[in-house]
C-alpha cells in the first residue's frame, strides 16, 4: 500500500544569474540584465508516502532548489511537480523571524507563515516552547538569543505544523548534542508515523535514522553558467 | 480566505510592533508625526508664504488635507519595500506574498485613526462645532485602502526586481505632494487643470473631508469617482503582483 507523496517528472530549473554591468555593456544589459544558468535538468522521481529520503551531493547542485521546488516556492521551467498531502519546508531554521520582537511574538508569526491556524498554534504554544527548552526566554526579544537558540525555536515550530510531507534543508549543522539527539528521536517519530521527509545533507554518516532512500544529485557543469 | 486573513492580521500586528520597539517615545509617534508635519507646513505655507485658504484657520486647513496624505505616503513607502525586506520570507518560505505588501498598508491604519481625531480636537479648539456627518470622511478609507493597496502592489513587485523603480516613485511622490491640494485649497486650481486634479483619489478624499468641514457639504460625487477610480487599480495591481509573485522568487 505505497502511495505516492511526491511525484517529479522531467523537472528543469534554470535560474537566472546577473550579468556583469560595465558602462559598455549597460545598454545591452539593460534589454536583458539576465544570463541563464540550469540547475536541475531533466529530473524525475516519486517519493512514496512515509519514506525517509536524503538527498545529497556537492555544494551547488540543486539540492536546497529542489526542496524549494517540491514546496512551491519556486516554480519550475519545465516539468511538473506533484506534492499530496500538507507540505512543511524549512529551508532555513529562522527564515523570516523578527528579531525585534519575543520568542512568543515570533511563535505566533512562523506559525502563520506555516499555515497553522491561530487557535490551534494557540493550543501548542506550550509544547513549542517545551519542546525548544527556551521557557525563560520567550518573553525576550529574538536578537537576544543566540544563533542556536534562534534554531531550536525554529525547529520547535516547524514540527508542531502537523506535516505530511517534511522538508529540511541542512539543518543539523547547529544545536548542541542534546538538542539534535531529541530532533532524531522526534524525526524517527514522524518517519514511524508514514511523514514523508526529506533532509538534504553533506553528513550522511551523522544521520541517525536509516534512509530508505538516497538521491545524488550531480555537480552542474559551472563552465556553461553564462551562455544562456 | 482565513490563511489570508491570519497573515495579513500578523504581519501588521508585527510590523505596528517592530516599529516602535527600540523607541522611547514608542506609540506617541502616532500623535507626534501629525502634528509635526502640519506644524513644519505651516510655519512655511501659512506664516511666511501665506497660502489663502477662505478664512480657515491654515493650521486646521493643513490637519484636513495630511490626514489622507500621511495615510497613502507612510503606508506607500513601507509597501514600496515589503518584498525586500523580507527577502527572507520571500525566496525560503511558502504562503501567498501578497499578504506581505498589503500588511504594510493595513498597518498604517491605526495612525489615520488618531490623526482623524487629532483633527476633530483641533476642529474642536478652533471654535467649530462637531457634526455626526463627519462619521463619512472615515468611509472615505475604502476607495484610498483600495488605490493605495492598488500601486503597492505594482510597485513592490517591480521593485523588487529592479531597485529603479523605487527611486522613480520617491521622485514621484515630491510631484504628487505637490499636484495634490494638500497646502492650497482646490479652488486655486486653474479650470484647466481641475479635471487633471480629480482624477487622483487623494484629491478627491481632501476635497471631500474639507467640503465636509468647512462647507458642511457631502459631496457624494467625489467618494463615487474616487471608488470607481481605485477599484480598476486595486484589481490591475492584483493580477499583475500574482503574475510576478512567481518570477519575484528567482528575481529577488
Amino acid at each position: 500500500m505505497n502511495s505516492t507523496a511526491i511525484l517529479l517528472k522531467n523537472v528543469t530549473k534554470r535560474y537566472y544569474l546577473e550579468k556583469p554591468r560595465t558602462l559598455k555593456r549597460w545598454f545591452s544589459s539593460l534589454f536583458s540584465p539576465y544570463g541563464r544558468f540550469t540547475v536541475i535538468k531533466n529530473f524525475s522521481s516519486i517519493v512514496n508516502k512515509g519514506e525517509f529520503v536524503l538527498v545529497t551531493g556537492p555544494n551547488g547542485c540543486g539540492k536546497t532548489t529542489l526542496l524549494k521546488l517540491i514546496a512551491g516556492i519556486t516554480l519550475p521551467d519545465a516539468g511538473s511537480i506533484k506534492t499530496y498531502g500538507k507540505v512543511v519546508p524549512l529551508i532555513e531554521l529562522g527564515a523570516g523571524f523578527n528579531y525585534e520582537l519575543t520568542g512568543m511574538e515570533n511563535i505566533l508569526i512562523n506559525a502563520t507563515i506555516l499555515g497553522i491556524d491561530k487557535k490551534i498554534i494557540k493550543t501548542k504554544t506550550r509544547d513549542i516552547v517545551e519542546f525548544s527548552g527556551l521557557k525563560s526566554f520567550v518573553d525576550v526579544p529574538l536578537k537576544r538569543y543566540s544563533s542556536g537558540m534562534v534554531s531550536r525555536l525554529a525547529f520547535s515550530i516547524a514540527i508542531s505544523s502537523e506535516p505530511e510531507i517534511l522538508l529540511l534543508d541542512e539543518i543539523f549543522a547547529v544545536g548542541d548534542e542534546e538538542f539534535k539527539e531529541r530532533s532524531f528521536s522526534k524525526l524517527s517519530e514522524f518517519h514511524n508515523n508514514r511523514v514523508t521527509i526529506l533532509l538534504t545533507t553533506h553528513f550522511e554518516k551523522f544521520i541517525r535514522i536509516k534512509p530508505d532512500r538516497i538521491i545524488n544529485l550531480q555537480k552542474t557543469n559551472y563552465h556553461n553558467i553564462l551562455r544562456d | 480566505m482565513s490563511r489570508y486573513l491570519q497573515l495579513l492580521e500578523v504581519f501588521a500586528i508585527r510590523e505596528i510592533k517592530s516599529r516602535y520597539k527600540s523607541s522611547i517615545l514608542g506609540f506617541l509617534w502616532i500623535v507626534i508625526f501629525p502634528l509635526a508635519t502640519a506644524i513644519i507646513l505651516s510655519l512655511i505655507f501659512g506664516t511666511f508664504i501665506r497660502i489663502s485658504t477662505e478664512g480657515v484657520p491654515y493650521f486646521l486647513f493643513l490637519l484636513s488635507g495630511l490626514l489622507y496624505w500621511n495615510f497613502f505616503q507612510q503606508g506607500f513607502i513601507l509597501a514600496k519595500d515589503a518584498l525586500i525586506w523580507n527577502r527572507d520570507l520571500v525566496v525560503k518560505t511558502a504562503f501567498p506574498k501578497v499578504t506581505l505588501p498589503l500588511s504594510y498598508v493595513l498597518s498604517r491604519v491605526p495612525d489615520f485613526f488618531v490623526s482623524f481625531l487629532i483633527l476633530l480636537i483641533f476642529y474642536l479648539i478652533y471654535g467649530y462645532n462637531l457634526n455626526i456627518n463627519f462619521i463619512l470622511i472615515i468611509l472615505f478609507i475604502l476607495p484610498i485602502l483600495l488605490f493605495l493597496a492598488g500601486i503597492s502592489l505594482i510597485i513592490s513587485s517591480l521593485n523588487a526586481v529592479f531597485r529603479d523603480f523605487g527611486r522613480i516613485v520617491d521622485l514621484f511622490m515630491t510631484l504628487l505632494f505637490y499636484a495634490t491640494p494638500i497646502i492650497y485649497p482646490d479652488t486655486a486650481i486653474p479650470h484647466q487643470y481641475k479635471l487633471f486634479v480629480l482624477l487622483n483619489p487623494i484629491s478627491d478624499a481632501i476635497i471631500f473631508t474639507r467640503d465636509l468641514l468647512f462647507k458642511n457639504n457631502i459631496r457624494y460625487d467625489l467618494f463615487f469617482l474616487s471608488l470607481i477610480l481605485s477599484l480598476p487599480i486595486f484589481a490591475f495591481g492584483m493580477i499583475f503582483f500574482i503574475k510576478m509573485e512567481k518570477k519575484i522568487v528567482d528575481l529577488i
